[in-house]
């Protein structure tokens, strides 16, 4: 499912962050070859170690939630709206809108990614991380 | 090398000034602070001018006012810390011998973005994703007071503690006490924190003369030594970041104890980056006034005001002195050099003789900050 990134950061548009992956939609993450480490968005440079050795993963679709906050004032998004900080394996933490009323949220709970027909992605609660 | 000191600093008083150009706030501050040292346009050798938003060519924009072109003028972003930056090239260019007389200028006009928060660069994911500065510090209360044990009255707190020493500042752009009801009351800006627990949107200027120990010997007047100057970029971790460990202020901070072999202890007044109520709780750990865990005992304790062991922001800080961001790492120097100088008036903080000064920057997904730069000052009377 993987594939070796061509050095194409000129264009930002080149890679959208959802993927498919075994038949469901992820968000595309880097994993680079020399350091072994995860990251998200996808670039074609490993922004750990600089190498130009980045394969695009699938990001697991589910994660704990780290912190979260329901945003009144902002200068680029209508609000209120809800962010938060999503925890996934391999080291790899998301900001990510959250599809939740925040009496429904709380520290550490797990979160599962929702992607829509149009391309936006956001996080919800889930009962587990399987 | 030789030493560094800065014997003339000023600024203007921080608020909304809309109509004002970034020339218009800076020049006022900019001869005051030439003035109160007795040097001319002539002696000074080069400029360094910090700012966000104030475009290209800030510095010159300031300085073709006042006769003072041909030299050198340097322009620097570098988010919240561009003032304090500015100051850190001026004290790497005096202590290298290039230079014996510099002028630094912070400024910057928030108020031509209107209210709201401060714009961030939408190159950014985490910014196209609804990232705002209030955000990320919101976060950072959530997990403290998750974390730390604390509540949302321990938080106000802080900023009932800042409007009270920014009450005593003709500078701060808030001058009015405020209790712990009517800041948790004001309006919501991101959960926990709401409008009183963040700096409030303004303009301002603040300036400094820097020059050599040749020409502090040889004019002999009031002046601070500049003991350390550091300055760090952040570093990329897009992982499991704890909110509460700023790295970047952890690193820095304790450099510039090396630099300036002090201790914490040893300091009489802290100017710190408290944008957000928050900051400053995590911020005394940080720059190690506590233990982790002891931030909340520690405010509440008084050590960090008027009586207590340390003056934290006896400026009001950024709460309530106000944070144009570029000019705030300039302002924070000038209130150091005020209180170490004992010019401070009605907040003078008694028999002062060390401070520390310290500001963050910038929000970029990746980093716990863009920039941070921490300064120590003794006075030299």
């Amino acid at each position: 499912m993987s594939e070796l990134v061509a050095a194409n950061d000129l264009d930002a548009s080149a890679f959208g962050h959802v993927c498919e992956h075994e038949g469901e939609s992820r968000l595309r993450g880097g994993q680079c070859i020399r350091c072994d480490r995860q990251f998200f968005p996808l670039k074609s440079v490993c922004p750990y170690c600089a190498a130009e050795a980045v394969e695009a993963v699938a990001l697991a679709a589910r994660g704990r939630l780290y912190a979260y906050t329901t945003v009144h004032v902002s200068s680029t998004h209508k609000t209120p709206y809800l962010i938060g900080y999503v925890d996934l394996s391999h080291n790899v933490r998301v900001l990510t809108r959250l599809l939740a009323i925040e009496a429904q949220l709380s520290l550490d709970m797990t979160m599962k990614l929702l992607i829509g027909s149009d391309g936006a992605w956001t996080f919800s609660p889930c009962e587990s991380l399987l | 090398m030789t030493q560094a000191y800065v014997i003339g600093a000023s600024m203007i008083r921080m608020g909304k000034y809309p109509q004002a150009s970034y020339a218009g706030l800076a020049v006022p501050p900019v001869l005051q602070a030439l003035l109160r040292c007795g040097l001319s346009m002539q002696d000074i050798n080069a400029v360094v001018c910090g700012h966000a938003f104030g475009g290209m060519l800030t510095g010159q924009r300031i300085i073709k006012d006042i006769g003072l072109g041909g030299v050198p003028v340097i322009n620097v972003d570098n988010a919240c810390s561009g003032g304090a930056t500015a100051l850190h090239l001026a004290y790497r260019s005096i202590c290298s011998g290039e230079y014996e007389a510099v002028l630094v200028i912070g400024v910057d006009k928030l108020t031509q973005f209107g209210t709201g928060t401060l714009p961030l660069v939408m190159e950014d994911i985490e910014v196209q994703n609804g990232m705002v500065m209030p955000a990320l510090y919101a976060m950072r209360a959530q997990r403290y007071l998750h974390e730390r044990n604390a509540t949302r009255e321990d938080l106000a707190s802080v900023s009932v503690k800042a409007r009270r020493h920014g009450a005593r500042n003709p500078y701060a752009q808030m001058r009015s006490e405020v209790t712990l009801d009517t800041v948790l009351n004001s309006r919501p800006i991101a959960d926990p924190l709401t409008l009183l627990q963040c700096c409030p949107t303004g303009d301002g200027a603040a300036a400094l003369v820097v020059v050599s120990q040749a020409v502090q010997q040889r004019l002999r007047l009031p002046s601070i030594r500049i003991r350390a100057s550091v300055l760090h970029s952040g570093k990329y971790d897009g992982g499991f970041r704890d909110m509460l460990k700023p790295q970047i202020s952890v690193l820095t901070a304790r450099e510039a104890y090396e630099e300036a072999e002090v201790g914490a202890n040893d300091l009489d007044l802290i100017e710190l980056h408290d944008a957000f109520s928050v900051a400053e709780l995590i911020y005394y750990e940080a720059l190690g006034l506590c233990a982790e865990g002891d931030g909340v005992a520690l405010i509440h304790s008084g050590a960090t005001t008027y009586g207590g062991r340390w003056v934290v922001n006896p400026s009001g800080g950024l709460l309530a002195k106000g944070h144009p961001v570029g000019a705030s790492g300039v302002a924070q120097v000038v209130e150091a050099y005020w209180q170490l100088t004992h010019q401070a008036g009605q907040r003078q903080v008694e028999g002062a003789r060390l401070a520390l000064t310290h500001v963050t920057g910038g929000g970029i997904a990746g980093f716990d900050h863009g920039a941070c730069a921490v300064h120590i000052f003794e006075g030299i009377r």
